[in-house]
């Protein structure tokens, strides 16, 4: 019995014209680089929408797609690139914890303090520049290794290892009045 | 082990990114030093901060959605090669028609064109018309 492909073979398959062993690259990648996208922009709407320009040139690109890195750091390359000109192109909207509408009398005080939170860091987060954001949510939140988040990024280890740094400093700058306030 | 170095060297101490005796180092200040030891816990509050912004799942038709799109860019791009070189010698046999009947007809193929201005069809001025007329108007 064989298990299932791995994404090399997928991305074998893919390359030869395979619809659906892209289709299931698509599966196995969509919700992680879907919660890396909403992290580093911090919309669902929009993190979709660059979710799916990210697969899409993926397959555009996927001809050219030697194999030195992995598929999955591949892909997020595309979609930090994609992401960090969208980001030059806006201004960050950032919903303070402040701005947070006071709890219903039914929310139990935990889920409004939790709600708090979650704002304020979402504020420091998009507050961060793009990216320090990035090497902190690759790291962070999708584990992986400094060498990893470097391919993704295009950057060298030793530059991951500052941005990291850089990224810890300004985020407990950020966070420093919402503790101050009690919020964090 | 100065305490800059040791602060320096934190994140990636939490990431798991150091070799062992860098590790063994730094842990070895960190029991004498409370102000690393701080400085630890500072970073550690702030990863379960972070731990605490989960993120949403993408639509159920994301899937249905990507690869419609990725479906219609394999045939704007992806057509059998025998199209591709059927549509490119369309185009040349074309553009030959095209020159052949230009100078076998000259301009009075498509209605009113000159040989001066091959762009001028109908009554229209002719580009060079245009020109001299705009020209005219900015005197």
């Amino acid at each position: 019995m064989t298990g299932p492909a791995d994404d090399r073979e997928l991305v074998r398959a893919a390359q030869a014209g395979g619809l659906s062993a892209f289709e299931e690259l698509v599966r196995r990648h969509q919700r992680p680089l879907f919660g890396y996208l909403y992290r580093m922009c911090g919309n669902p709407a929009e993190a979709e929408e660059l979710a799916q320009q990210a697969f899409v040139r993926a397959w555009g690109g996927i001809g050219r797609f030697r194999g030195e890195a992995s598929f999955k750091t591949w892909l997020y390359r595309i979609a930090t690139n994609l992401c960090i000109n969208r980001a030059t192109r806006r201004k960050p909207t950032v919903e303070l914890p402040e701005s947070l509408p006071a709890p219903e009398a039914s929310e139990p005080a935990e889920s409004y303090a939790r709600a708090r939170r979650v704002a304020a860091v979402r504020a420091a987060l998009e507050q961060l520049p793009a990216d320090q954001r990035a090497a902190l949510v690759l790291v962070e939140y999708e584990e992986m290794s400094y060498r990893e988040a470097a391919r993704a990024l295009r950057r060298s280890v030793r530059a991951v290892d500052s941005l990291i740094f850089r990224a810890r400093q300004n985020l407990r700058r950020l966070l420093e009045p919402a503790r101050r306030k009690g919020i964090v | 082990m100065k305490c800059t170095k040791v602060t320096r060297r934190l994140p990636a101490l939490l990431a798991g990114e150091l070799r062992a005796e860098e590790v063994l180092e730094l842990k070895r200040h960190l029991t004498l030093c409370p102000g690393c030891r701080a400085a630890r816990a500072a970073l550690e509050a702030d990863s379960r901060l972070l731990g605490e912004l989960a993120a949403p799942e993408p639509g159920p038709w994301f899937t249905g959605r990507v690869m419609a799109e990725v479906r219609a860019a394999s045939r704007r791009s992806g057509r059998p090669a025998w199209v591709r070189a059927l549509a490119g010698t369309g185009l040349a046999v074309l553009v030959a028609a095209g020159v052949w009947a230009g100078t076998t007809f000259g301009g009075d193929l498509f209605g009113g064109g000159t040989a001066a201005d091959p762009l001028a069809v109908n009554n229209e001025p002719s580009l060079t018309e245009y020109l001299e007329l705009a020209a005219g108007s900015g005197r």
